[in-house]
């Protein structure tokens, strides 16, 4: 049983929200607490964060936390950013 | 909201089937086991996702012989945090 | 440009090296976008990260070594954990779930689970070890729990009774083990040294090199 990783920046990140959205109170507690309802996964799961995630943003958006046209130009924004720093390395 | 339980008693852990997130494990279903002590009044998280205010459960701390888990005698015991609607006396 | 190799800006890269992946993106889509909407603050998201970086095993150590110097701050352990804890510095305890101490005795061993998922003293310990959360030790240590202690090197006599915590709801567990013999002209500070993780989780016994 010695199989010891540090977590990613990515899953720290994700960890932090799942610890500060049941504390943030309102309508993205509820949807946080409905989400891990709904979730099938369990932390030895590989892909533990990325489903949490998915539930998070199909519930987010679901329950008006945010817009779904936000989040997908978001998404398109911040692919776009993080593909430029990557060509300007 | 009056605790039903004190230390000592016995209890069994309801074996209904529950649908969703659920913090009573499935293996201490239907398992008979004694209180040790109250924990305190919490709000139960089995409903927090539906209403807006959930009401409080007392939460007990119960221990469990080896053999009402697993039905074989052991020199061990199990101890798990359990909401008063999940039990019942025994 | 925008980016001129300085690694510290708010768009830098996700990962030092690899591809950024479209679940990197997404986590920072809906960061970003909670953070506009007030939802979480980006200073409380750096907070936690950072916190859960400084929460280690060491502070555990040091309050495992205090109740083993001074019985009267071992009783407030037990008896009243959280003022216990406060007092030697454990930060924003009401903020998480509450930390119950459990004494290791000559014929009782404490040890640590979460059946359900990875519930641990997080506000002690920092972040769960990976075996921790895998299934391989969450249903067998309720299950054979000598045989699981066995693989970490830690063996009973049937006269010690195992007690397994299974966290289920608002506790987390922390073990309080027995101080090894022979150490009773230590101080407070080389016993910390023989406080490991494992030991506070219950898997293994502190002994005297």
């Amino acid at each position: 049983m010695a199989d010891e990783r540090e977590l990613t920046l990515y899953e720290k990140r994700v960890d932090a929200l799942l610890q500060l959205l049941p504390r943030a109170g309102g309508q993205a507690r509820e949807t946080f607490l409905q989400a891990q309802l709904n979730l099938k996964t369990a932390p030895d799961d590989a892909q533990y964060f990325d489903r949490w995630l998915d539930a998070l943003a199909s519930g987010l958006t679901a329950d008006g936390v945010i817009d779904r046209q936000d989040l997908e130009a978001r998404v398109a924004t911040v692919r776009a950013r993080l593909e430029r720093w990557e060509t300007a390395e | 909201m009056t605790p039903k339980f004190k230390a000592g008693d016995r209890v069994v852990v309801d074996a209904r089937d529950h649908v969703g997130h659920c913090r009573t494990p499935t293996y201490l279903r239907g398992a008979e086991g004694r209180v040790r002590k109250l924990i305190g009044i919490y709000k139960n998280p089995e409903e927090l996702a539906y209403f807006k205010e959930a009401a409080d459960y007392p939460l007990y701390d119960v221990v469990f012989d080896w053999k009402a888990v697993w039905g074989v005698d052991g020199p061990d015991e199990v101890a798990a945090d359990i909401y008063e609607h999940w039990l019942k006396s025994a | 440009m925008p980016h001129d190799g300085h690694h510290h800006d708010d768009h830098a890269p996700i990962e030092d090296g690899g591809e950024i992946t479209e679940y990197e993106v997404l986590e920072q889509a809906i960061r970003e976008l909670l953070i506009e909407k007030g939802v979480v603050s980006a200073d409380a998201i750096q907070r936690q990260m950072d916190e859960m970086d400084s929460r280690t095993p060491v502070m555990g150590s040091k309050i495992i070594a205090r109740a083993w110097t001074d019985p009267a701050y071992r009783d407030r352990l037990i008896g009243e954990p959280k003022a216990a804890l406060a007092e030697m510095g454990v930060t924003k305890l009401d903020e998480n779930p509450e930390v119950e101490v459990v004494a290791n005795t000559p014929d009782r061993h404490h040890v640590i689970v979460c059946t359900l998922c990875s519930c641990y003293p997080r506000v002690i310990l920092g972040m769960p070890p990976a075996w921790y959360k895998k299934r391989a030790y969450r249903s067998r240590v309720v299950k054979e729990p000598r045989q699981v202690l066995k693989e970490f090197g830690t063996e009973f006599p049937d006269s010690v009774k195992i007690e397994v915590h299974d966290s289920t709801a608002d506790m987390r567990y922390l073990v309080l083990p027995m101080r090894p013999e022979g150490t009773e002209d230590w101080t407070a500070e080389q016993l910390a040294g023989l406080v490991t993780r494992d030991v506070m989780i219950g898997v293994k016994v502190p002994v005297r090199p």
